[in-house]
């Protein structure tokens, strides 16, 4: 499925262009990995290609935002980390398996923005690089791309309401929390745990009923704009979005 | 032999003067038999001389041989005097020496063990998070497909959450060093808790009550106490009814952790505390390590909070006191 959500800024010339992103990892599948997730929003990806010559690749590429791993050939991410704030306030983000805090006080003390450990959620890893971007660049320069169309219904998180048919229903915060993953997984299962972990609250938690409670109410109000989707129960696995007679 | 003779070089000249005074003595008193009393005298005189400047020069190895060794320390003798004491001394320092070479070779291999497990661990990381990198990107067509990433990402917590759990034991070897003792507000270190077993609460659809209050301050240090906390939550969730709930409260400075499942046979609650001891329900289920309540008891023991485990009725409490650590 293709992702509608696009992080773009506004280049000098005025035009739309891509952020770019510098990947210092040794480890070829995570690099890899993460490339392939951030393509899918429109990032333009560079990884880094020999470990002596960072600096070099960081002058050539002049990236928006750089990934650094910790334990690397030659020189550590501390090192590079150190130089790469000689020369620029790109932003860096750790990622590294070491979890002591001490090992986060040092890479914070040599440049580093912030600090991720593996292994790590890639909701996390996007969420940090988007905040990062977004202190350190200002908005992004597309925020139209963020409304999801499926069927007769459209997602607008921007105002928070469902609409179909011209009729539209205001979400409360949890629906919206719900929506947007269902939508988003569109025509795929969501499993219950993606759903609870979604609108999880990090003071009140989650209780028992608020899942299918909120599941139920989306659903009327679904059936209250026409729309023609409708949200499918999987027995002992989770919610699927469906268009009607399909 | 050298050692021997200068070490009764003091007996041998007081008994070398003894004779050759005789002959002296016995003239000057003209005759023996009349005088034997102040004979008895001299010589005793000279004799008792002897024996303390022996006492005086040897006091030190007498005191320290009978003395039991407490510390390193009380194996040197310092400025010894008498020859015996000096042969005895240098010895002593041989013996330290030996034992501190041995100590430090020791060391030097524990070090160094420690220092390949934590790399060991920082290196199993990093398949670990490709594995779960590639379960995240991968877009799930059938739910039955759906349910296979799901196994294996339990799998991979399940990994991530013992290596964890290894590099946590490796640090507690100098745990005291290590404290720092900070007024916590009990509340936001449960919360965040409860926030990064988060995956683990929802994959067995366990639902977390809290009734703590911002005001429950208690003295501790917060790293380790947060790792006790999720050690324990964890256990409390691992052994929970699935679809059940955990209450976590605080009453009369008492943090109580509460859930619903099995009953901990009485013979085995005094036990899952040992390392390694797992009981039946752990070995039965395979989950368990028989690390976790080890380090609990070991790092809530340093803190000095006292801890019991309660389990009736299938209501297993774990209660942390806290009343020695609260706000005076």
């Amino acid at each position: 499925m293709e992702i509608r959500v696009h992080y773009k800024y506004r280049n000098k010339e005025g035009s739309i262009d891509m952020y770019k992103i510098y990947i210092i990892e040794d480890d070829a599948n995570i690099a890899s990995l993460i490339v392939e997730h951030l393509s899918k929003y429109q990032f333009e990806c560079h990884i880094v290609q020999q470990f002596q010559h960072v600096i070099e690749e960081f002058n050539a590429i002049q990236p928006h935002l750089v990934i650094m791993d910790i334990n690397l050939p030659t020189f550590d991410g501390y090192f590079w980390s150190r130089k790469i704030r000689q020369l620029s306030t790109c932003p860096i983000i750790i990622v590294s398996a070491r979890v002591n805090d001490i090992d986060q006080v040092y890479g914070i003390e040599n440049g580093a923005d912030d600090f991720i450990t593996k292994p790590f959620s890639l909701d996390v890893f996007m969420a940090k690089v988007n905040g990062l971007l977004r202190r350190t660049y200002g908005e992004y320069a597309s925020a139209e791309t963020t409304t999801i169309t499926i069927a007769n219904t459209t997602l607008n998180p921007d105002i928070v309401r469902l609409q179909a048919e011209g009729n539209e229903s205001l979400l409360t915060l949890k629906e919206m929390q719900l929506s947007k993953v269902l939508f988003e997984a569109y025509p795929n299962v969501v499993p219950r745990q993606k759903l609870l972990s979604a609108i999880w609250d990090d003071e009140t938690f989650v209780e028992e009923n608020t899942l299918s409670v909120n599941i139920g109410r989306l659903r009327r109000k679904m059936e209250a704009i026409h729309s023609k989707l409708e949200i499918k129960t999987i027995r002992g696995l989770g919610y699927q979005l469906v268009e009607e007679g399909k | 032999m050298k050692l021997f003779f200068r070490d009764h070089l003091s007996i041998i000249i007081l008994y070398g003067i003894s004779f050759l005074l005789l002959p002296w003595i016995i003239h000057a008193l003209d005759d023996l038999s009349s005088n034997y009393n102040y004979f008895i005298f001299l010589v005793s005189f000279l004799f008792i001389i002897w024996l303390l400047g022996r006492y005086y020069r040897r006091r030190k190895l007498y005191t320290h041989l009978q003395k039991d060794a407490q510390t390193q320390d009380d194996l040197y003798l310092f400025e010894p005097r008498s020859p015996i004491e000096q042969a005895y001394s240098s010895k002593l320092s041989q013996m330290k020496y030996l034992l501190l070479t041995q100590q430090q070779r020791l060391e030097e291999q524990a070090q160094e063990k420690q220092l390949v497990l934590s790399h060991f661990v920082h290196q199993m990381k990093t398949p670990l998070s490709v594995i779960q990198l590639v379960i995240q990107t991968t877009s799930n067509k059938t739910s039955g497909e759906l349910q296979q990433w799901q196994t294996i990402s339990k799998e991979c917590d399940k990994l991530t959450f013992t290596l964890n759990q290894l590099l946590t034991y490796e640090r507690t070897s100098n745990l005291v060093a290590d404290l720092k003792i900070e007024p916590i507000v009990l509340k936001r270190l449960v919360q965040e808790v409860v926030n990064d077993l988060k995956d683990y609460f929802i994959a067995r659809e366990i639902f977390p009550k809290m009734t703590l209050t911002e005001d429950q301050i208690i003295y501790s240090d917060r790293k380790w106490l947060k790792i006790v906390l999720y050690q324990i939550v964890n256990n409390a969730i691992k052994y929970s009814e699935i679809a059940g709930t955990i209450h976590i409260q605080y009453d009369s400075s008492t943090l109580q952790i509460i859930n619903h499942g099995e009953t901990i046979p009485d013979s085995e609650i005094s036990r899952v505390f040992d390392l390694f001891y797992t009981g039946i329900k752990g070995r039965t289920s395979g989950e368990a390590t028989g690390i976790g309540l080890y380090l609990a008891k070991k790092i809530l023991t340093t803190l000095e909070h006292p801890f019991t485990l309660q389990s009736f009725d299938h209501v297993t409490t774990f209660s942390i006191n806290f009343s020695n650590s609260r706000k005076k």
